[in-house]
């Protein structure tokens, strides 16, 4: 059982390495037809997300940095990993998942983000940004 | 006054915090593993019976890095092969976004995209899957690591091929590798760790590039790598060859008069 643990956090410690080693410049293109200008698509950001699902496609963070979508609204469903002192999470690291519909403008640029608080009863806050405007269009930003 | 504290209190306890994070930081520096890293062979078995669960599922550039390291392997085995930018393939096949593999498969679709891009072969990567065996025994990490163990996982790789220019699927092919993780610790760790994954991957890219070379004399095959993904796991259906096969024939039968 130990060994299975102990093979889950290498498994996290390679894929957070791989994680980091994503180029910026990997974008996930997720609309058909030739490429359009980023005036006139919307980009999202996955930023703290490790993973998301968007519009029923897999998107990991290890693979791409940005996701280029169509204006419009999208079903955004995305999880983020936090390392956590042992004393508190046996496993070494917690997760949130959180499911969200997007509007999005064209030319903005969304980021999912996340952050948390430390201690015993954490709590882990999920808010998606408008970098474009500056606003927070779903979630709660952590206080 | 600092902290509401005296001066001497204040310096035995900033002697002490730093003392307590310099033991902190020392004994987790000194406290390290070594990870000696192995790549399993691969068993690869081709055949003409489809087992790839087709249905629903979307072809998608999603899981790149998996893409392009069975593309290296492709060409690493295929001197004849080159491979297109997955992207461009997509978006030649899907004019209007549907992804779903059977708008890939309707009649003359297939010989359409061969035709505008020079291609002859699609290649299809299926999920990974990863199959956890046996675990023995068991390694502790507190300031250091303590015990001894092993457990065993087996990676299995799907593809299947189709000729876009006869419309026709062309093999299916199933890559597994099996490996070992076994580690053993006291205060120090020393880990052997299955690079399983590629093990599988390198079978895999291996078998796709002789099925391709023995299929066509050709001097310069262009192949596209892309990735099978389903939508929806629970709405996944299971489709055969023979009813991928049914599609195509399908489709040809709905246009000759």
């Amino acid at each position: 059982m130990m060994l299975a643990f102990q093979v889950s956090i290498l498994v996290l410690f390679l894929s957070l390495l791989s994680g980091c080693a994503t180029p910026e410049s990997a974008i996930y293109k997720l609309y058909p037809g030739p490429n359009k200008p980023d005036s006139g698509i919307a980009t999202l950001e996955l930023y703290n997300a490790s993973s998301a699902v968007i519009d029923g496609l897999r998107v990991s963070h290890g693979d791409y940095a940005k996701v280029h979508l169509l204006p419009g609204k999208h079903h955004v469903s995305w999880t983020s990993v936090h390392g956590v002192s042992v004393l508190i999470e046996p496993s070494g690291f917690a997760q949130k998942e959180s499911q969200n519909l997007i509007d999005m403008e064209e030319g903005h640029t969304y980021r999912l983000r996340s952050d948390r608080t430390t201690g015993p009863g954490y709590v882990i806050y999920h808010w998606i940004e408008d970098i474009t405007t500056g606003s927070v269009i779903a979630g709660a930003e952590k206080p | 006054m600092i902290w509401g504290l005296g001066k001497r209190k204040y310096l035995l306890r900033t002697r002490l915090t730093k003392t307590l994070a310099l033991m902190f930081f020392l004994t987790v520096g000194v406290s390290s593993c070594i990870m000696i890293p192995y790549e399993p062979g691969a068993e690869v078995s081709s055949s003409h019976e489809g087992h790839m669960p087709l249905g629903e599922m979307m072809v998608t550039v999603g899981p790149r890095e998996l893409l392009e390291e069975v593309s290296e392997e492709i060409v690493k085995a295929g001197a004849r092969i080159e491979i297109i930018d997955p992207i461009a393939f997509r978006d030649a096949a899907f004019l209007n976004g549907d992804w779903r593999i059977t708008r890939l498969l309707e009649k003359g679709n297939c010989r359409r995209v061969s035709r505008e891009l020079g291609i002859e072969y699609l290649v299809l990567i299926g999920e990974v899957k990863k199959i956890q065996g046996d675990e023995v025994g068991g390694i502790d990490i507190w300031i250091g690591f303590y015990g001894a163990g092993y457990s065993e996982e087996e990676i299995r790789l799907s593809a299947t091929m189709i000729d876009l220019k006869n419309e026709r699927h062309l093999f299916d092919i199933t890559s597994s590798a099996q490996g070992t993780f076994s580690g053993v610790g006291l205060f120090y760790g020393l880990f052997i760790v299955p690079m399983t994954e590629s093990g599988a991957i390198e079978g895999l890219g291996r078998e796709i590039a002789k099925t391709i070379q023995d299929s066509s004399a050709k001097e310069n095959i262009k192949i596209a790598v892309l990735a099978l993904e389903h939508l929806d796991d629970e709405n996944g259906l299971d489709v055969s060859k023979e009813q991928t096969q049914e599609v195509l024939e399908e489709s040809t039968s709905r246009d000759e008069p």
